[in-house]
């Protein structure tokens, strides 16, 4: 094992001004296939040097001191953070577990196999092709290099000193993906999290049946501060103290004040692109790749077995395929009378811009991803009419039949997508400050809280207004930086829509933990208490080293064995706790789905309007 | 309320006052007093003081049109077209302003007499009669003036309506279909409730002949009825369910072709309304019931045909010569990708063999006391398997249809019925509309009704309950 020591290093102007012309993320995609021959590496690899810092790694014990220390620039303690208490480690567990197995009878095919393409988003497995031998483990889940990239050729080198150097795009080409990219990390999050059917990440209609969650609308920032984080706010990075035109392009520092704001903004941007483009490309009935597009047409023994007739079946199952994307609670919800959908009206809802009108009881596509399009635009000056304009088309396309018309949501998509392109480029040039963060909260609260041209304020869905509070709650824990106290509407709002809906995340980490140690070589957990104040405020020092004392827990997760992690998780008795939980979250969010009334969210705008008003003062 | 002497005295003069009608009109010949197309004259042709309007009292003879304009919603249907929920209505479907619906041509088709078309119509005629006297009669230019006398009284219905367009309003099929242009749907005149536009704030329909017969502020004599089918609830109930099934199927048909639906759009397809309501209009749950239970069909499908093609039908279909039961196109709409083509190829089948079914019911023998029983036994069956996994319109239908052989039941044998038989169908009824809390349209408190609890239990009843003691009570009338 490599200690690393890692030295202060110029910043070289030339190289960042390179860096600075170069693409950073629009064409993200191309970039990707000269990922063609890396190979993808298992968790265990990481976990060698990321379950915790030791020795010179850790932070300097003299507060004068100028040596960079690794915990200077990264935690190193990724990997425990993401093994006990991050989900996505488990999410290969899942499958196996009692929600997969019922999942599996109910669907009559096994989700712990490639074919039905449940592996793709619970275990990389449309990755599992290029692993490294002996390389991807699939009990890992959604593991480092599902998000960082393939590491056979920056495994050695990004652990030295010169690493640093590189640009963004440089660690790109040799497999590193660049997260602190906002679009980067925003395309990577929603290709699970919204679907991606190339990649064969598609959660159908006939899965949600069988029991899989519904989707969360996910912003961002918040989605990326919930994951939980294995890594600090760059504020809070040693590292990024002395900010230097390198450090600026090679990390994205450009605006470190306001990194979650962009981070939210550019998030609704690819959100809404992705939505639109889960839809398009699977409304593409020549597509030779029915296992990857269509799953929900492949189940069965009757499933047609020549593409042709694949092909044929997926344009004739069209609602079906669609309601895969459809806005789930538009027709999931009890029908109360009087209820706000129909004093509404049916469309996408912008605020006070009135879009074209849809019949009433229409599956639309899910609305929430073009709730924070507005902020993105107003932050970016960029005109709405594009945008307005590639809506009004989707919207067009879903009035022509229930579902949409397949053939032209496809040319919708195309132009919408290119409107959000403009609009990202535009928000990549513009510099976030508190004047420009200032103006966008409260233009986007005046639309939000002040009638438009057909009289009427905008009411929200559920979704759509949990994606507004969100966003609230990032803009305004930025500009309230350093000072004391919360804005208490904002708050308020926040814990109405219960958007963290965590509550038991510690109780989770708790079990995992002692789980983790049943299976690794230790038989002592008296880490517990330690790491999870360790998790409390993972940028604090002194919490490091009182969980580095306890030698137990680096022993724990060294001696870790990760089958015998998985099979302890699905053990009788465990897997019951921990799936309650879940469940028990589960509850929650949706009883607020149930509870939600846009009148309600109303009332908080307003007061959080007066609140930042009377700020600004 | 009018006293019962005061009425027959005044009935008697009434019938005077008919017999010097007759007199003058004698000499008529009895052909229609026009040709077809036969044009409405409006209520108030019927309405004279001396023929339909004597306003007598709810229901008896000759007040007709006042029990009408007294009781019977019909009359407000073209009122409430300007009230604030028809408003929204229209103003989610077409983006028109308050006050629209009334000159919405979707909207009048059953709104208003002869489909809001004044032309063509007598002076008397107005569109806010709402839903008059010749929506359900026909159009009276070729009865009115004949209609009264003895040579037309001894025609039968089907000549009446034939040659003279009074509608058949006695023989239950006709009864039923006439009623089912608007409570059904038909969607060749344009009168259809499709799911845009209950979305846009029009109530669902789940029409059934037995119930509606029964709780309609009748113009006329529950006797008559029961002259004519001594067990008319009971058969009414199942000769509805079959013609209903059967009107449900055209306007399925109807559906597939593209060529009709609301506002001569092409016709939405899928049409939403085709499937159970609550499947997917309902808060999501984590585990829910349903979930525990699994599904018939792929998980995530729609089921089609809860209300009007449901185990009901099939129940009352068992017994039927022609194998009628709608299996094909039931097949065909519970997965994705049907073709509307072929769907439509399966509805015309059915809808023959429907007719056949429904006529032949309608002709057979009244039911005695054993046979009624027999048919609630298999309704009552078909509860307590379906109990932790029916729906609520499944249910709601089979109460339906108890309600009705109870009150037949009660029709032949007054002092028949089992005391517990009535408790426990109040009970099952109230436990159908307790589901719904109050603000509430969907039935959300459903699932919380499955399962088993044994009586007296704080927990209250569950339909697994209640079809037990159904059971229990109609058993206990054998011994």
């Amino acid at each position: 094992m490599t200690l690393i020591k890692i030295q202060p290093i110029q910043g070289l102007l030339i190289a960042s001004l390179i860096s600075f012309l170069l693409p950073t993320g629009s064409n993200a995609q191309e970039k990707k296939d000269a990922w063609a021959d890396l190979k993808y590496q298992s968790a265990a690899k990481c976990g060698e040097c990321h379950a915790l810092p030791k020795g010179n790694q850790l932070p300097s014990e003299d507060p004068a001191s100028k040596e960079l220390r690794a915990w200077d620039v990264v935690l190193m303690t990724e990997y425990s953070i993401w093994k006990t208490h991050d989900k996505h480690a488990q999410a290969y567990a899942v499958l196996v577990g009692p929600r997969g197995k019922r999942m599996s009878e109910i669907l009559g095919q096994d989700v712990t196999k490639q074919e039905t393409g449940c592996l793709n988003c619970h275990a990389m497995g449309n990755l599992a092709a290029k692993a490294d031998l002996g390389g991807l483990d699939k009990l890992d889940g959604v593991s480092c290099a599902g998000c960082h990239g393939p590491s056979s050729k920056w495994l050695g080198e990004h652990a030295e000193f010169n690493w640093r150097k590189k640009t963004a795009a440089q660690k790109h080409d040799l497999g590193m993906r660049d997260l602190r990219d906002p679009e980067v990390r925003s395309m990577l999050c929603v290709s699970c999290h919204i679907g991606n059917a190339g990649e064969g990440k598609v959660v159908t209609h006939a899965m949600f049946a069988a029991g899989h969650p519904p989707l969360p609308p996910i912003e961002i920032a918040t989605f990326s501060k919930n994951e939980p984080q294995h890594w600090r706010n760059p504020k809070n990075v040693p590292y990024f103290k002395n900010v230097n035109a390198e450090k600026k392009t090679n990390y994205h520092l450009e605006d470190i004040d306001f990194f979650r704001t962009r981070l939210a903004l550019v998030g609704a941007l690819v959100s809404l692109k992705e939505t639109v483009k889960l839809a398009a490309d699977r409304a593409d009935f020549a597509n030779k790749n029915p296992t990857m597009l269509w799953p929900e047409i492949m189940m069965g023994a009757n499933a047609p077995k020549e593409i042709a007739q694949q092909q044929e079946l997926a344009k004739a199952a069209w609602p079906e395929i669609a309601m895969a994307h459809s806005d789930c609670f538009a027709c999931h919800h009890d029908l109360k009378y009087p209820g706000f959908r129909q004093v509404r009206g049916y469309s996408f809802h912008l605020a006070q811009r009135p879009l074209l009108r849809v019949s009433p009881g229409r599956p639309l596509l899910r609305s929430w991803p073009t709730s924070l399009v507005e902020a993105a635009l107003i932050a970016s000056e960029t005109p709405i009419d594009e945008i307005e304009k590639g809506l009004n088309s989707i919207l067009a396309s879903s009035n022509e039949r229930p579902f949409g018309n397949p053939e032209t949501i496809k040319s919708a998509s195309i132009q919408l997508s290119k409107a959000c392109d403009v609009a990202l480029a535009k928000l990549r040039a513009k510099k976030l400050d508190k004047p420009t963060v200032t103006r966008t909260v409260q233009e986007l609260l005046r639309l939000y809280t002040k009638p438009g041209p057909d009289g009427k304020i905008i009411s929200p869905d559920y979704e759509s207004a949990r994606q507004l509070a969100s966003l609230l709650e990032v803009i305004s824990e930025e500009l309230n930086e350093g000072k004391k106290g919360t804005i208490v509407p904002v708050t308020e709002l926040s814990s109405l829509l219960n958007i963290h809906p965590y509550q038991n995340r510690i109780s989770r980490v708790k079990e995992v933990l002692d789980i983790t140690v049943r299976a690794s070589r230790s038989d002592k957990s008296d880490f517990k208490d330690d790491f999870i104040n360790y998790l409390t405020d993972i940028s604090s020092a002194s919490n490091l080293v009182k969980l580095v004392k306890n030698p137990n827990f680096l022993v724990t997760m060294i001696t870790l064995d990760n089958s015998k992690f998985n099979s302890e998780i699905n053990k009788p008795g465990v897997i019951e706790k921990l799936q309650k939980f879940d469940d028990d979250e589960e509850v929650i969010t949706l009883k607020s789905i149930s509870d939600y009334e846009p009148e309600l969210l109303r009332k908080k705008l307003v007061e959080i309007s007066e609140a930042l008003g009377n700020k600004g003062k | 309320m009018i006293s019962f002497l005061k009425a027959k005295a005044l009935k008697k003069f009434a019938l005077l006052t008919m017999g010097a009608m007759f007199i003058c009109f004698r000499t008529a010949p009895i052909t229609a007093a026009e040709k077809e197309p036969f044009t409405p004259l409006g209520a108030p042709s019927c309405a004279s003081a001396a023929c339909h309007n004597q306003n007598l009292g709810k229901g008896i003879p000759f007040s007709e049109y006042t029990t009408w304009t007294g009781f019977d919603p019909h009359h407000k249907a073209y009122a409430v077209l300007f009230n604030p929920r028809s408003d929204r209505i229209v103003k989610n479907l077409y983006n028109t302003g308050p006050g629209s619906a009334g000159a919405t041509q979707l909207c009048l088709n059953c709104h208003s007499t002869n489909q809001g078309k004044s032309d063509h119509a007598g002076p008397g005629f107005s569109l806010t009669e709402g839903v008059g006297c010749e929506s359900c009669h026909g159009a009276s230019s070729g009865y009115i003036s004949v209609h009264f006398t003895e040579k037309f009284k001894k025609l039968s219905s089907q000549e009446k309506e034939k040659d003279f367009g009074l509608t058949n309003t006695k023989d239950l099929s006709s009864r039923n279909n006439m009623c089912a242009d608007c409570h059904v749907g038909n969607a060749k005149k344009g009168m259809e409730v499709n799911h845009d536009l209950i979305a846009a704030g029009h109530p669902r329909l789940n029409f059934e002949l037995s119930a509606y017969s029964a709780q309609y502020p009748k113009h006329w004599k529950m006797s008559d009825d029961l002259k004519r089918y001594p067990d008319f609830n009971a058969k009414a109930w199942a000769v509805g369910q079959i013609q209903s099934s059967k009107i449900a199927l055209q306007l399925l048909q109807d559906r597939t072709t593209g060529l009709h639906g609301v506002d001569g759009n092409k016709t939405p397809w899928p049409e939403f309304t085709e499937f159970d309501c609550f499947s997917c209009h309902k808060d999501l749950k984590i585990n829910s019931k349903k979930y525990q239970g699994g599904y018939s069909n792929k998980p995530g499908s729609l089921p089609w045909g809860g209300w009007f093609n449901g185990n009901a039908l099939k129940l009352v279909l068992e017994d039927s010569k022609v194998k009628a039961f709608p299996t094909e196109v039931s097949l065909q709409m519970n997965q994705f990708g049907a073709q509307p083509s072929k769907v439509g190829q399966s509805c015309k089948k059915a809808i023959e063999q429907l007719e056949i079914a429904a006529l032949d019911l309608e002709k057979s023998p009244t039911w005695n006391k054993s046979q009624l029983l027999s048919l609630a036994k298999k309704l009552i069956d078909s509860g307590k398997t379906n109990a932790e996994k029916g729906s609520w319109d499944e249910f709601a239908q089979l109460y339906l249809g108890l309600a009705a052989i109870h009150n037949s039941w009660d029709d032949l044998d007054p002092q028949g019925v089992p005391k517990d038989f009535t408790k426990e169908l109040v009970i099952l009824r109230d436990l159908l509309k307790d589901v719904f809390p109050k603000g509430f349209d969907s039935p959300s408190l459903f699932e919380d009704k499955f399962g088993f609890n044994p009586r007296n239990e704080k927990s209250g009843e569950t339909f697994s309950s209640v079809f037990r003691s159904l059971q229990i009570a109609l058993e206990s009338n054998r011994r």
